[in-house]
């Protein structure tokens, strides 16, 4: 399995498994999507926080964000118009950007919205719960 | 049958046609609508989030986080803060963006 990892916005509140990640950095990549920075800033400025917060979080888990390519927006168009019935490009237009990040770097997929990304089959899709339990089992 | 107690609130007028346009879709009340469309979005929102979590994963949480916040107060501050800010309802799902449909109603 791929040592690379996505970890979506929603996992940012899981804090318990950040610290985990935290004291593994060295045994995996983590990225995160602009689009989840954003969606993560946000929320460390609405509890608070500041953005410099996030920055500060992202440096102890050595976190790279790398920009979205012109490929990456090209793959989100064409998975978008396969899956459009089910998961329109409206409502999930930021799954898609992700989704296509993360299969260009061929890295899991970290989140809570399993369903978002069912149209993603290169990486792996999991849970915070079920990538740890692959590490402690 | 259930008898509620009835009050207003105040929406645009094209959120209102829409509602109606649904409630008359489905052959049901507006409030209806709304509460069906609430479930789903909170449905959405609390997606596997209270999953079944094993008491091995739980412990080396758990001790993952007394290890790093015991070395770094600043990193505990801010998951304290965090945490603060999910237990009053400000959870990280509420700014996942829908930017087809925040853009077409910001424009």
């Amino acid at each position: 399995m791929s040592s690379r990892i996505m970890l979506d916005s929603t996992v940012f509140k899981e804090r318990s498994f950040l610290a985990w990640l935290r004291l593994n950095s060295d045994r995996f990549s983590v990225y995160i999507s602009p689009v989840v920075y954003a969606e993560t800033a946000l929320w460390y400025i609405y509890s608070g926080l500041g953005a410099e917060d996030l920055e500060e979080d992202l440096k102890a888990l050595k976190a790279e964000v790398p920009p979205i390519s012109r490929e990456a927006a090209r793959l989100a168009a064409e998975t978008a118009y396969a899956n459009r019935r089910r998961l329109p490009f409206r409502h999930h237009a930021r799954d898609y950007i992700i989704g296509a990040q993360a299969v260009l770097l061929r890295a899991n997929i970290i989140t809570h919205n399993r369903g978002h990304f069912e149209w993603v089959k290169e990486v792996r899709v999991m849970t915070p719960w079920e990538f740890v339990d692959m590490f402690v089992s | 049958m259930i008898s509620y107690s009835m009050s207003t609130i105040t929406v645009p007028d094209e959120l209102r046609r829409r509602v109606k346009r649904l409630a008359s879709l489905l052959d049901v009340p507006q409030h209806k609508v709304l509460e069906m469309l609430l479930d789903l979005f909170e449905r959405d929102l609390i997606e596997e989030s209270t999953p079944e979590v094993s008491p091995k994963v739980r412990e080396e949480l758990a001790r993952a986080r007394a290890l790093v916040e015991s070395e770094d107060p600043g990193w505990a501050e801010r998951s304290r803060r965090l945490e603060e800010a999910v237990a009053s309802g400000l959870s990280p799902a509420l700014f996942r963006g829908r930017w087809g449909v925040e853009l077409k109603d910001n424009a």
